[in-house]
């Protein structure tokens, strides 16, 4: 559950760490299509930089998920790679001291991220450019070791009951059709069939810079920064095919997707119901409805009286005090959803949907008092901000807007959005998902259906 | 199609960078100010208003080192005990400040106790008495003592089922026979049995004295409204003189200390320690930092390329020097396959010797420097970050350090460190513990469980 989390945690937070902020931030977008969001920050001479692709499992050869994942092993170890060389040793030495430098595949994009001692930004944008906008035929070695990477990582979700309730939680949430229900790694056959052809012809028709976003934090003016990315990616080619992503509505609901798992002895459940746009008003009320069933005073707990679920009082972070009983707040993507989960007995499965369902719905039964919706702000406002983890973290908060087709002025606006946040629109939300939910569930053995 | 060779675009890229960044303070001093309450609580604030948060450090100059026979342990229960404070509603402090949204954490130190709050600058307000309040008022009911005692012991036995744990608090006991800091930071659980509420009380009436306290705070905050505010918060609270009279620095030993123990795993673990700088003497820990930096940070490391890459008698090395008020330690691990001990030995010893007998290459100081200079950066990040570095070196010194530190290391010349090598890291000066592998134990990796 905790790397679960830790995707999806950051952005949510940081989608309100700017809240209240007088932020100098410049939006620009370059030649060849990249978006660029700099922001500058003087309190410490620290770089970050998020670079998201707005390409991932779904793309690439048609009902063959994996590719993205595939694409970006690759470009993982020729970063690696290019950091041993003399003209990236700056970069290599800050490695050995904390520095971040890496790729990593979502199910609906691929990101590259960084965070480096100031002087050295110019630096690693273009090594981050270099590779995720590489356009060098890919040799079949490189797909055999990438693809072992990726088997491994695959193996290791497929024994975590908890991940496996997620996907299939997002196979009945999206359809299993959809690219956004499949895994990142796709199946061990699906990247079997993948060839160093498909990699390249992904690579062309779809990674470039005029389908990605990138945020770039430092203690230097926003211009200086825009300049240091245009010099870094200006030779990067446009890909052929733009990408835009669209908040489509969500699948007719309710739906359920159920999913067996060997050596699992317990059931899984995980109910999943759609909140508003990435950047809208209703994503905030998404959020703040996560609060309210998170923590000691939460209503999960209230609900099923398990000792430790919806977490401790720190509502957001905590990925490893998941308990029992738990709520997984909305992240950014394409179609945004809360989530709750509750580990059960098999015999018990539908009744931890139903407690949960119920508990969700309590909030169209019975609407948040002021003083639970005021404090639920509170909560969000502050740990949004106490959330400024790290420039990174930061970083990629921000860039999301503009991965998710939302403007980046939003990242500011969230204390506006709470204070006209009222029960009403909380009971509103909460009523839509009398029809809208969907239900992942995993169980022990096989041939459960 | 490539329009610039990628290589001069790097350079390019790189120059710019360079140039333009060179030389930006990682703590900027300008932005620092600095207050003496009337009652002698000293206030440190550095104002910074990119983000609407605010970290605050409350450091008290009380730790394992302040404690004298009686009372073992006592200013980390007492620690412990600051979390019982309670608001009108009788809601104990950390559910408070985490109901809100905040975090906060605390920690004891041989030379120090700190709490720390990270909250939206927007509910300052409401955290600070709250936190003014624990300081000094936090009730000492004996049944709350009774179980943080119990936490306090399930803390130890947990710390002691690390075997780098355990390692470290053997080097320590080894090292200073006499001296406080060769006890355990938290005292033994026979002692801390021996703390009631009347041995807290007078322990808190002694050190937790405004005037032996600072308060340190980074972000969206007006030092004068803060500083106002807490003079406030803080008057009914009077400073009182702390008196102590501080142990005698413990010499090095004049000859080579062992200790032999088992491990019940597969492998074993090492460790060297030499006595170290305090922080008194700034350029010899500038020094010291570097000498711990050339020898083990990361794979660049000379200790790591001779025995973890080279001859393979070491899985991992590590090396460690933490600043402390008094002469501290500096120590070298090493976790080492069973029957390799003393290879591995034989290896850290020659390294120290190279490093007495041959000055550091200009080349081999310079990517040290730099190292320890993006270490220091990412250290101090965030805003917590900052107040972790401040507050630490306001409580064993002068917030000051922290903010010249970087440039005092870059000053550091090949023979300032052959000195202060020639000066601490002494071939008969050393203890040394060794937890020996068992043959047919179970596998172990670093930071084994014993």
């Amino acid at each position: 559950m905790s790397r679960l989390l830790t995707l999806c945690l950051l952005p949510t937070l940081l989608v309100a760490t700017l809240a209240g902020a007088a932020q100098p931030y410049k939006r620009s977008v370059l030649a060849n299509g990249l978006v660029v969001t700099a922001v500058q920050d003087t309190s410490s001479p620290i770089a970050a930089v998020h670079f998201g692709v707005r390409v991932a499992s779904g793309e690439g050869r048609e009902s063959v998920a994996g590719v993205g994942a595939l694409a970006q092993q690759i470009a993982q170890g020729r970063l690696e790679a290019l950091l041993k060389e003399e003209a990236w040793k700056p970069l290599w030495v800050e490695t050995q001291a904390r520095a971040v430098i890496g790729l990593n595949t979502e199910t609906d994009y691929c990101e590259g991220r960084a965070q480096v001692t100031a002087e050295n930004l110019g630096l690693v944008l273009k090594a981050l450019a270099t590779v995720l906008f590489d356009r060098a035929a890919v040799s079949a070695e490189e797909v055999a070791r990438a693809r072992g990477v990726l088997a491994q990582s695959a193996a290791r979700t497929a024994e975590n009951a908890v991940e496996a309730s997620y996907y299939q939680l997002l196979r009945a949430y999206f359809g299993p059709a959809s690219p956004l229900a499949r895994p990142v790694t796709g199946s061990p056959e699906e990247l079997e069939s993948l060839t160093a052809a498909d990699v390249d012809a992904f690579r062309t028709s779809l990674a470039g810079p005029n389908n990605a976003t990138v945020c770039v934090i430092g203690p230097q003016p926003c211009d200086e920064l825009i300049a240091l990315t245009a010099a870094a990616v200006a030779d990067r080619p446009a890909a052929k095919t733009t990408v835009r992503w669209t908040a489509a509505p969500p699948s007719r609901l309710p739906r359920v997707a159920v999913a067996t798992l060997a050596d699992w002895r317990g059931g899984s459940v995980m109910l999943g119901v759609p909140v508003g746009a990435y950047g809208s008003r209703s994503f905030v009320v998404g959020q703040l409805i996560y609060v309210m069933l998170s923590g000691r005073q939460g209503r999960l707990r209230q609900a099923t009286s398990v000792e430790g679920a919806g977490g401790n009082n720190r509502i957001f972070g905590n990925d490893d005090d998941d308990g029992p009983v738990s709520a997984i707040p909305p992240v950014p993507g394409p179609r945004p959803f809360l989530a709750t989960h509750m580990v059960a007995q098999p015999r018990q499965i539908e009744d931890a949907r139903q407690t949960m369902l119920g508990c969700l719905l309590s909030f169209d039964r019975t609407p948040p008092t002021a003083q639970e919706l005021d404090r639920a702000k509170a909560q969000l406002l502050n740990a949004s901000a106490v959330s400024r983890l790290s420039h990174l973290a930061t970083a990629k908060a921000i860039n999301s807007y503009e991965l998710c087709g939302a403007e980046v002025g939003e990242a500011w606006r969230l204390p506006e959005y709470l204070k006209d946040i009222t029960p009403a629109a909380v009971q509103a939300l909460a009523h839509q998902w009398v029809e809208q939910h969907a239900v992942g569930v995993v169980l022990p053995g096989e041939g459960v259906d | 199609m490539r329009k610039v060779p990628p290589l001069v675009m790097v350079a390019a890229v790189l120059a710019a960078g360079s140039l333009a960044y060179a030389g930006l303070p990682v703590l900027d001093g300008s932005k620092i100010t600095e207050r003496a309450l009337p009652n002698g609580l000293r206030l440190v604030v550095k104002e910074e208003r990119q983000w609407p948060v605010v970290a605050v450090g409350l450091y008290v100059r009380v730790g394992s080192l302040h404690e004298a026979k009686g009372e073992e342990g006592a200013a980390h229960v007492l620690e412990h005990m600051l979390f019982e404070t309670t608001d009108d509603s009788g809601e104990k402090l950390s559910p408070q400040i985490e109901a809100l949204g905040g975090q906060i954490t605390a920690s004891t130190m041989r030379d120090f106790t700190r709490v720390e709050v990270v909250v939206a600058s927007r509910y300052l307000e409401q955290v600070l008495p709250l936190l003014t309040k624990s300081a000094f008022e936090a009730p000492l009911d004996p049944k709350a003592l009774k179980r943080e005692l119990n936490v306090v012991r399930q803390e130890m036995t947990d710390r002691q089922e690390r075997a780098d744990n355990a390692l470290d608090d053997l080097l320590w006991a080894l090292a200073f026979k006499d001296h406080p800091y060769g006890r355990p930071i938290g005292g033994r659980p026979e002692e801390i049995s021996r703390l009631t509420p009347e041995v807290l009380s007078s322990f808190r009436q002694k050190w937790y004295s405004p005037s032996n306290m600072s308060v340190v705070v980074v972000g969206d905050v007006d030092p004068n409204w803060l500083g106002n505010r807490l003079t406030e918060l803080t008057a009914k609270y009077p400073g009182r003189p702390v008196t102590w009279t501080e142990p005698a620095p413990e010499s090095a030993p004049d000859h080579p200390r062992l200790r032999l123990e088992k491990l019940a795993r597969d492998v074993s673990l090492l460790g060297y320690a030499w006595h170290a700088p305090s922080v008194a003497d700034k350029t010899a820990v500038c020094a010291m930092d570097l000498i711990y930096t050339i020898l083990g940070q990361g794979p660049a490391g000379r200790l790591n390329k001779r025995l973890v890459q080279e001859k393979q008698v070491a899985l991992s090395v590590d090396t460690e020097f933490l600043t402390q008020k008094a002469p501290g330690l500096m120590i070298i691990s090493a976790l080492v396959p069973r029957g390799r001990e003393q290879e591995a030995q034989v290896m850290i010893l020659d390294e120290i010797r190279r490093l007495d007998e041959e000055p550091v290459s200009a080349e081999e100081l310079q990517l040290a420097k730099r190292l320890l200079y993006a270490d220091y950066a990412f250290t101090n990040e965030s805003y917590d970050d900052q107040v972790g570095s401040l507050g630490f070196y306001e409580s064993i010194d002068n917030y000051r350090f922290a903010v010249d530190y970087i440039n005092q290391v870059m000053a550091i010349t090949p023979e300032q460190i052959q000195a202060v090598v020639r000066k601490y890291l002494r071939r008969d000066s050393y203890s040394l513990v060794v937890l020996e592998g068992q043959r047919g134990a179970r596998a172990g990796e670093a930071g084994t469980q014993l």
